[in-house]
This record gives structure tokens, C-alpha cells and sequence, in this order.
């Protein structure tokens, strides 16, 4: 009965220590996300950073590190600094993080971190390679219409303007309200001197989202490029 | 832990009409469990300093109680004799000795009325004699006026137990130890109340001629009487001090130096080792603990389950706590949180090409100087 007891103490003594190890991460993992939600993103990164050397594989930890790097990142797009080098990082903490969450709860946002790094990266060198990131993205997150946007951008910039125009048809097509995709589209057909079909784009865009003032703006000079070519006798 | 929850062994001590009084061992040491008997009641302020002090030459209570109306008290065995088996007619106690008991008593009630507390029934029963001498008293806070032949007349009349009612039992107590023999025999209650409040007639030291008490011993003794066995509790010694100075005296005068003395008490002690545990009520007989005390004894089974109650019982605190306790927002809530602003961000930002300027050039609040490749590129 003796030994029972000694095994059954004993038993309780190594929970409880592993109890105190976890408990130890977890005030971490939580004071992280205390200073997340905050605003206060270096004592998000301190913090989850302190579990993650305990448990490198605290799947909420690594997910904290990525968000704070994430915010820091936006925090800096609005700050107009140099935020490269944040999008690698925060790129990275999903990378890893990917490998220990399956469960797809953090594609949106690892989508979405990939488009920022895209678009920082060709901030940074417009000649630089940023299609396979932009695949990434959408393979991530077939709703992510923004990278869609990019990649379309980036392959009309490249020559590559079929491509880019059933890209932006699809956004349109799935998506109806995203303006930015009839502004690209039209000023595909614009720069081919394809004015009728630029107008219809426009036209479209301005009647599904008649508060953007860019497409109510280039869907008016539309209008009055076809009414010149048409006094013209060009029509 | 409960004493009774350990008891390995019981033996009825003793079964008279005031308590039934057994033998405990627990945890390899002995007790005593005196159950009263219905009606007798113990004054529970009694009671209640008894198991909160330790006072020497008083019995250690460590339990106390009610079973089936009837009051209970665990209190540690005292391995002596009782000066009613200790002081007969064919041994009588030697007055020495019995002065210098009746000093320790003395002692032993002054710490008790220091915690308003007078003992209530000195009588020969309720004072046990160790074997080294020193008496230890039992059976304190008694409702009632307790043994007839030792109660003052006060008590008698049913007033509470003073010092002064003690100090008239000490007084009859050292009558008993030097003569071995109650001073007051009667047959009723009337009796003795008669015989008590007569008491300042009774001529004691005459009645302690011829019982081979030196003449002198009679008369150092004489003002110990004077100042316990009196009807008026007034015309007794002032309190405990007073009456202490007067045994010093005649102590002082009754043990004729050091040698005579060491000599007397050895041989008491002796004689009082010699008594302890030959009575047969001492060891008693075996028996079970009554129902009403048994304690049902964990077994390993039972041990275990109680254990894996205990734990249940935390571990559902725990959960109830955590259920129960404000959550935090998990990790989860706040990606999505920060993935819904900035996705709200991107939405105020558009991505678009500018058909007005440079070819190929992305317009918009933020990309408007973002190079894109080349189209000629």
C-alpha cells in the first residue's frame, strides 16, 4: 500500500512539475497576447519569444511572434519606413508556423502577409521576381482578391496582358465591389487604345461602386474621349 | 486527527452511576474516555480552558463532546492511584507528605482560578497520586455539588464552586490523606448537609488522637483546619496564598529538616509505586469502543477512494474556477482580430494602374510611388 502511495506521489510530483512548465509558457503566451491587443507589438515579440524558447514548437506562441511582426509591419506601411524586412520576418513566423498548425486557421492571414511581401519587395526592386509569392498567397487563400490584383498588375507590367486581363475579369466576375480590379482592366484596354471597351469597364466598375471617384472620374474621360472620336468621325 | 479515529485497544475502566470510564490506546499512547451519564453536566467554560491550557498538576483533556445527549472527555491516562486507594485506614499518608500534596493541589487550583475556574469535586477519587509523588487532578467543572462527604456547605445549598468551596474540600482532603478516612460519614443528603454546615463544632484534631499521629504533627495541623473546614466560607483563609503560607508552615514544622523528609517521601513514593496497577479497575477489562464512538477506519480501498475523492473535488474546483473565471480573448481571436483591420486597411488602399500617367506606373493613396516592372521591361 506504502509503494502505491510513494508511485501515486510520485506520479502527482512530475504532473505537477510539468504543470508548472506549461503554466510557465502559457503566462508568457498570455501576457504576449495581453501586449498584442494592446498596440504594444516589442513586448508581444519579448514575450512570445521567451515561450518559444521553451516550447520552439508552441504553436500559439509562434502564431503571437507572427501576428506581432504582422502589426509592426502595417504599423510601418502607415509610417511610410521601410517595412521589408518585417514582412520577411513575419513571411518566416508563418513559414514555421505552418509547419506545426495544419489546420488552415492561419492561411488568411499568412496569405495576406505574403501579398504585403510582394508589394514591399517591389517597393523595394520593381524588377524583382514576386509572382511565386503572389501564387503562394492565392494558393493560401483563393479569396485573397488583392494578390489576385497584384499578380495581374505585375503581368501586365510584364507584357503578359491576356493573362492579366482574365485575372482581373475573374476578380470582378467572384468579386463585384473590388474597384481597383475595373480600373486595372480599363486601363489595360486604355493603354491598347481600346477606348469603348476601357468605358465599358469603367462604366461597369462606376454603376457596381459609384462611390469610388476614380472610376466615376476615368469612366467621364471615357466618355468624352468616345464623344471627341465620335464628332472626329473616328467611331 | 481524532483520537478515537486510531483506537487499537479499549477497556471499561470503571461503571458507576456518574460516568462509564474506559481505557483508550490510540496511536501507541493511552487515553481515558469518561462518558457521563445522562444528567450529569459539565460546566462547558470548564471545558473549554481545559482543552485550550496546559496546567500542571491538572489532567490534559484532549477531546470533548457530546454522544447520545451524554457529555464525553478524552483526556491522557495518568498512571497513578487515586488518594481513595491510597490513603486508608490501615495506610495512612504521612502528614508531611499529605501537607506538601495538598500544597501541589493548592498550586494546581490557583492556575485554575486564574482561568475563573474552581474545580467543583475535590474529592479523594479525583486526585491521583504519580509515582513520583505529585498529585494530578481529574474530573474538573462538575454541575452539582459533587461527592456529599467533600462538598462545602454552599455547594450543598447548590451555589457554584468558588475558591473557598475548593479550599473546604482541601481541608477535608488532607483529613482524609492524614487519617485515612473521610471526616464526615452519613447516610443522606440531609445528613451531610447537617454535618457540613456544623462543621466549625467538629473538633478535628481530637478526632485525630489515637491514630498514631505524632502529638505535635496534631497540633501544626490544627490551623489548616481552622482555615479550610468552615461552614462560613468568610471565616476560611483569605484565598490560595493565604492558605499555602499557612501548609509552608506547617510543612516546615511537620518534615523536621531535609533527611527526615527525604526519608518520609521515599518511602511514600514507594509505597504509591508499589499501589499503581495493582488495582484490578486500573487495567479493566476488554472490551469494544462503544458504537456511538467508533470511527470506521479508512481501509486501502477506501483510503484510495477517499484520496481520488479529494482529487476529483480539486480538480472540479479547477474547472469550475477556469469556467467561471473572465477569459482572456485566446490567440486566435486576436489574429483575427488583426487580420479583420487589415484587411478594413487594404480595402481604403487601392491597387490600381493610373491611365492618365506613365505606362504601367500603379496609382493609389499609397502605391502611388510604387515602381511596378516596367511594360517594356
Amino acid at each position: 500500500m506504502a509503494r502505491r502511495f510513494a508511485n501515486v506521489g510520485r506520479l502527482v510530483a512530475v504532473l505537477l512539475i510539468a504543470i508548472g512548465f506549461c503554466a510557465c509558457v502559457e503566462d508568457d503566451v498570455a501576457r504576449g497576447n495581453e501586449a498584442l491587443r494592446i498596440g504594444d507589438y516589442d513586448r508581444a515579440v519579448s514575450n512570445f519569444s521567451k515561450a518559444l524558447d521553451m516550447q520552439p514548437a508552441n504553436r500559439d506562441a509562434r502564431y503571437g511572434l507572427a501576428l506581432a511582426y504582422y502589426s509592426i509591419a502595417e504599423q510601418n506601411e502607415h509610417l511610410k519606413v521601410p517595412v521589408l524586412d518585417t514582412w520577411q520576418r513575419t513571411v518566416n513566423e508563418f513559414r514555421i508556423l505552418s509547419r506545426v498548425d495544419s489546420s488552415g486557421r492561419i492561411s488568411g492571414t499568412y496569405s495576406t502577409s505574403l501579398f504585403y511581401l510582394a508589394r514591399a519587395t517591389l517597393a523595394s526592386n520593381a524588377h524583382a521576381d514576386v509572382l511565386p509569392l503572389l501564387d503562394k498567397s492565392i494558393a493560401l487563400d483563393s479569396a485573397n482578391y488583392f494578390s489576385y490584383n497584384l499578380k495581374a498588375l505585375v503581368l501586365g507590367n510584364l507584357g503578359r496582358t491576356e493573362e492579366a486581363k482574365k485575372i482581373f475579369i475573374f476578380i470582378v466576375t467572384k468579386n463585384p465591389k473590388f474597384a481597383s480590379a475595373y480600373l486595372n482592366l480599363g486601363n489595360i484596354y486604355w493603354s491598347e487604345g481600346d477606348i469603348e471597351s476601357a468605358w465599358d469597364i469603367w462604366s461597369m466598375g462606376h454603376e457596381a461602386v459609384p462611390e469610388n471617384t476614380g472610376l466615376a472620374r476615368w469612366t467621364t474621360v471615357a466618355e468624352d474621349s468616345l464623344k471627341a472620336l465620335a464628332i472626329a468621325g473616328e467611331l | 486527527m481524532s483520537v478515537l479515529a486510531g483506537v487499537n485497544r479499549c477497556a471499561l475502566l470503571h461503571e458507576g452511576g456518574e460516568a462509564l470510564v474506559y481505557a483508550l490506546e490510540s496511536g501507541g499512547r493511552q487515553y481515558v474516555l469518561k462518558w457521563y451519564a445522562e444528567g450529569v453536566q459539565i460546566d462547558s467554560h470548564v471545558v473549554e480552558v481545559l482543552l485550550r491550557e496546559r496546567i500542571p498538576g491538572v489532567y490534559r483533556v484532549m477531546e470533548a463532546g457530546k454522544k447520545s445527549g451524554r457529555q464525553y472527555l478524552i483526556y491522557e491516562f495518568i498512571e497513578g492511584v487515586s488518594i481513595a486507594d491510597l490513603a486508608t485506614k490501615d495506610a495512612r499518608v504521612p502528614a508531611p507528605v499529605a501537607i506538601s500534596i495538598v500544597r501541589n493541589l493548592v498550586q494546581a487550583l490557583l492556575q485554575l482560578s486564574k482561568s475563573d475556574v474552581h474545580h467543583g469535586d475535590l474529592n479523594p477519587s479525583n486526585v491521583l497520586v504519580m509515582a513520583n509523588g505529585t498529585p494530578v487532578l481529574i474530573d474538573c467543572g462538575i454541575v452539582g455539588p459533587g461527592a456529599l462527604a467533600y462538598a462545602a456547605p454552599e455547594r450543598i445549598q447548590g451555589k457554584p464552586a468558588t475558591m473557598l468551596s475548593d479550599m473546604y474540600s482541601l481541608g477535608l482532603i488532607l483529613y482524609r490523606l492524614v487519617a485515612g478516612e473521610d471526616l464526615l460519614h452519613c447516610d443522606c443528603f440531609d445528613d451531610y448537609a447537617q454535618a457540613a454546615a456544623g462543621i466549625d463544632s467538629t473538633d478535628v484534631t481530637a478526632l485525630l488522637y489515637g491514630k498514631g499521629i505524632d502529638a505535635e504533627i496534631l497540633s501544626t495541623l490544627a490551623p489548616l483546619w481552622k482555615a479550610t473546614l468552615r461552614a462560613e466560607p468568610s471565616a476560611r483563609a483569605e484565598d490560595f496564598e493565604e492558605l499555602d503560607e499557612l501548609l509552608e508552615i506547617a510543612f516546615d514544622d511537620a518534615s523536621r529538616g531535609s533527611v527526615a523528609w527525604e526519608t518520609t517521601r521515599a518511602a511514600f513514593t514507594e509505597n504509591v509505586v508499589a499501589k499503581i496497577g495493582t488495582n484490578c479497575s486500573d487495567t479493566g477489562a476488554e472490551c469494544g469502543l462503544p458504537p456511538e464512538f467508533a470511527v470506521t477506519k479508512p481501509t486501502g480501498h477506501r483510503k484510495m477512494a477517499v484520496f481520488g475523492g479529494i482529487l476529483g473535488f480539486i480538480l472540479f474546483l479547477l474547472v469550475l474556477f477556469f469556467a467561471l473565471a473572465p477569459r482572456e480573448p485566446s490567440i486566435d481571436e486576436t489574429g483575427a482580430e488583426i487580420l479583420s483591420n487589415s484587411r478594413a486597411l487594404e480595402g481604403t488602399t487601392g491597387l490600381e494602374a493610373d491611365p492618365s500617367g506613365d505606362s504601367g506606373r500603379i496609382s493609389g493613396e499609397e502605391l502611388e510611388s510604387l515602381p511596378v516592372p516596367d511594360q517594356n521591361e
